[in-house]
């Protein structure tokens, strides 16, 4: 599995994060900002005023025009970006879900941190574990092994009840990595509060396979893995179908939602190609460029 | 409906045990599982679902039961009541007389009995039933059969005789093989009449089942032809039956040629004779009415121009122990002289003595060759042998003394009976006509006082009538022995369209005419004889009467028998292979509750 991801790291330092957001952090980055700085990007010739850096003074047009202008280029800025991986215990439930998710995560972390923003990785659980908080790419590769050595953990509660915690204020883009197993109501809430931070918003649901087509068979209790509540289930076509049907039902209505607060949605499986979501999808999406 | 063996719904318990089976093996295998939240909606919405899912969630279950529950009914062995007949036993008298041939609708009456007999046959439940033809003679063609196929079998043989029923005789009958109360007689005809009946009724139920029919009926009464002053005249007698005046076309062919043909109209209920002044002359006539109407039985009727019983003429001094026997066999005896013979149109028998044999008329003769002198007599002394003839038959003539013979007359004769080299009794030809030639007197022998005489008399009147062609008239279906010039041979019987109906042999076995009337021909050893078969003057006035019961037990509702469907038990457990089946399926497909 590192094998394939060590190949792609490569392709993967090419990658950026989209961020449609004009706001910067406070910090020099890889992304152009509206103001000016030190970048090779040209802005403009402005008239010398004292109190300028004569270190600007362009010495060409002096002598052409024999009078003093300044040379403006752009500013380039970082932006914080935090990913948010949803820990709790039905994305660890499933081995596959819960190693895409860690890889997903890994990625994205990486792309941010070669991307000269600054990284904060959540894994969202009641278990204060694994935060990463970087700059710079040379912490790329340690970062992102770090995060898919993340190991399993008991998690008490879901991801909309310890999210909370862990929200931070000076942040830019935030990466969402959850399987959206939760009523609609608490994932509302928990959008309009990250609404309410002006931050952009990208969601990626993750979804294992035999969550979409179940494989049990006879008779079945199935116990929740959060909240430990059972269903007694005999398995059969029709309950198989209603099960489907009720699983689009609510990625539609998640989606939905991502669109009405203007967050970009974007639904994957743990058993989907890797490179094509990140390379295809993600990019079809305007989530990476 | 009842259950044979109520034992078997101890099953019950087997199915008990399925349904608990079922109970307790409902456990569920745990499973840790994130999207609890969706199957929580699934499981309620399928909950909301109608309950036909549901059934079918539980689908083997089902057919496990319904299965076992079949299979418990099957055992226990169900029976039907059904409607059954009436009486233990059941005795079938079948009129089969011409008039069930006529149709309705498109079919024979006959037939319309036969179908009710089926549908009782159907209904039987193990009783005995008695079929009995009522022809002129009643005929058992079933006793006590209980099979049903043999019945149905028997029912599918019957058909139409022509003779007419006799009902009386075949309750008779019916009446003698009650062997015990419960028995019903059924009697399927067309005009049975409860006065028929119940002058000689006994216990028994009796059912009068009358297939109705016949409104309008034209019928030809008679038809004769006669010669009368060197011409043939005919005499038609037409009835018509009906409720309306009706106009029918009227033929008369002979051999295959219209010979007659006129329209008549006959009012009402009246009948009508019908006069054919002359005719060519020919052997038969047949008379035929287009009437058009459902009994055509009675439409056609055959004549012959020949005497049938003809007279015996005695010619010159007649022995008068011929004259005697003759009568005692019941024929007509004329004494005549030799002029009023010449004059004579009816054909006859001729009886000679004492005349020389160019003297003879042109008729079938019995010529006794008496010689005047006494110098002229051969006496006999070796003994006398008879060939075997059908003239010899039961005659027993080398027991008969014969003192005397005259010498024969020269011609080509075939000796029947001799003594040593003397012909004694001789046949052949005289004047183109057949003969029989006696070479003695009587006076010489004992034969009159042996029994063989009148019996070789009435063999010479037979011998002599039938070579003239004409067997004669016979009711449907006659038996009668019959004596053709030579008995060892065998007669073929034709109809008149030429198809071949019978052989038979007549040395083995009686002459039988044929049911449906009309003429045929014999033909035995390239002779052709000609005999018509006659329809029974009560059959040609057919007429329709309501069916009754009698003596039967008031309360006239269908009884209800027992009748064992042995059927259902099969057709149960076919249903439980076949759902033993579907179970294998459902299993196969994976539907398991």
């Amino acid at each position: 599995m590192t094998a394939h991801l060590h190949s792609m790291l490569s392709r993967l330092t090419k990658l950026r994060l989209m961020a449609k957001t004009r706001r910067r952090g406070a910090h020099k980055g890889g992304r152009t900002a509206n103001k000016f700085g030190t970048s090779l990007e040209f802005s403009d010739f402005r008239l010398y005023q004292p109190g300028d850096d004569v270190r600007q003074i362009d010495w060409n047009i002096y002598g052409r025009t024999q009078k003093h202008y300044i040379k403006r280029f752009l500013d380039e800025q970082e932006i914080a970006v935090t990913v948010f991986l949803d820990a709790s215990a039905s994305m660890q439930t499933i081995d596959t879900k819960w190693n895409r998710a860690k890889e997903l995560a890994a990625i994205f972390s990486y792309i941010a941190l070669s991307g000269e923003d600054r990284l904060s990785f959540i894994p969202v659980s009641s278990w204060p574990y694994g935060k990463v908080s970087r700059k710079g790419t040379v912490y790329g590769k340690k970062v992102f092994f770090d995060i898919l050595q993340l190991p399993k953990h008991e998690v008490v509660g879901t991801f909309t009840e310890n999210i909370h915690k862990n929200l931070l204020k000076n942040n830019q883009l935030s990466i969402l990595i959850t399987d959206g197993l939760e009523p609609l109501d608490s994932i509302e809430s928990l959008f309009r509060l990250i609404a309410a931070a002006k931050q952009e918003v990208k969601l990626i649901q993750l979804l294992g396979k035999e969550e979409i087509e179940p494989n049990y068979s006879g008779d079945v209790k199935l116990i929740d893995s959060e909240s430990r509540e059972t269903v007694n289930v005999s398995i059969n076509d029709s309950i198989l179908g209603n099960y489907q049907k009720q699983v689009k039902e609510h990625n539609r209505k998640l989606e939905a939602l991502c669109r009405r607060f203007g967050f970009s949605y974007l639904v994957t499986t743990d058993d989907a190609d890797l490179q094509s979501f990140l390379f295809h999808e993600c990019t079809a999406k305007r989530m990476l460029y | 409906m009842y259950f044979a063996n109520p034992m078997f719904f101890i099953f019950v318990i087997l199915i008990a045990f399925v349904v608990l089976l079922y109970f307790f093996r409902k456990q569920y295998k745990a499973v840790i599982n994130p999207s609890n939240l969706l199957w929580h909606q699934a499981m309620n919405e399928w909950k909301a679902s109608p309950w036909i899912q549901k059934l079918q969630h539980n689908l083997l279950f089902w057919l496990q039961i319904i299965a076992l529950t079949l299979l418990m009914t099957a055992l226990a062995k169900p029976i039907m009541l059904s409607e059954g007949v009436k009486g233990e036993q059941l005795i079938w008298i079948v009129d089969t007389s011409a008039t069930m041939s006529a149709l309705k609708a498109d079919k024979p009456l006959i037939e319309q009995s036969k179908q009710q007999m089926k549908q009782i046959a159907d209904r039987l439940n193990d009783q005995e039933v008695t079929v009995i033809v009522a022809g002129t003679k009643p005929k058992i063609l079933l006793n006590r059969e209980s099979n049903i196929n043999v019945i149905q079998k028997t029912i599918d043989g019957i058909a139409v005789t022509y003779e007419h029923e006799n009902i009386e005789k075949s309750v008779k009958l019916a009446e003698s093989l009650v062997s015990n109360r419960k028995t019903y007689i059924h009697i399927f005809s067309d005009s049975v009449k409860k006065e028929d009946l119940t002058d000689q009724l006994g216990n028994v139920s009796y059912e009068i089942h009358n297939a109705h029919g016949i409104q309008d009926n034209v019928a030809l009464l008679s038809f004769g032809v006669s010669g009368k002053e060197n011409r043939i005249s005919g005499l038609v007698v037409i009835e018509n039956q009906g409720e309306k005046s009706k106009t029918v076309p009227f033929v008369i062919t002979s051999e295959n040629q219209t010979v007659f043909q006129q329209k008549v109209t006959i009012p009402a209920g009246k009948h009508m004779v019908v006069n054919v002044p002359d005719l060519p002359q020919r052997r038969f006539y047949q008379a035929l009415i287009k009437s058009g109407d459902k009994y055509s039985a009675d439409d056609e009727l055959t004549a012959v121009y020949s005497v049938l019983k003809p007279n015996v003429y005695a010619l010159g001094e007649i022995n008068p122990f011929f004259i005697k026997g003759f009568e005692t066999l019941g024929i007509k005896t004329v004494q005549m002289d030799q002029n009023s013979i010449l004059g004579l149109k009816e054909s006859g028998i001729i009886l000679a003595e004492g005349i020389p044999v160019d003297a003879l008329p042109k008729m079938p003769a019995i010529y006794i060759n008496k010689k005047q002198n006494s110098a002229e007599l051969i006496e006999l002394k070796e003994p006398i042998k008879g060939t075997d003839s059908s003239l010899t038959d039961y005659v027993n003539i080398d027991k008969t003394y014969i003192k005397y013979a005259s010498s024969p007359i020269t011609g080509n004769w075939e000796n029947i009976v001799d003594s040593g080299n003397h012909p004694l009794i001789q046949t052949g030809k005289m004047n183109g006509q057949p003969g029989i030639i006696l070479n003695f007197s009587l006076e010489n022998t004992d034969w009159p006082l042996h029994p063989g005489f009148p019996i070789f008399l009435f063999n010479s009147y037979q011998w002599l009538t039938n070579q003239t062609g004409f067997l004669g008239y016979f009711r449907p279906g006659e038996e009668k022995w019959l004596q053709l010039k030579d008995h060892n041979t065998s007669i073929e019987i034709f109809n008149a369209s030429g198809k071949s109906l019978s052989t038979l042999r007549l040395n083995k076995e009686n002459f039988k005419a044929p049911y449906k009337p009309g003429i045929y021909q014999a033909v035995s050893e390239g002779q052709v004889y000609y005999f018509s078969v006659l329809l029974d003057d009560r059959e040609k006035r057919p007429n329709s009467e309501a069916s009754f019961i009698l003596n039967g037990s008031k309360d006239n509702k269908k009884e209800l028998t027992l009748k064992p469907n042995a059927s259902m038990w099969f057709w149960l457990t076919c249903l439980v292979l076949l759902l033993l089946m579907v179970e294998w399926e459902v299993y196969r497909r994976g539907f398991r509750a």
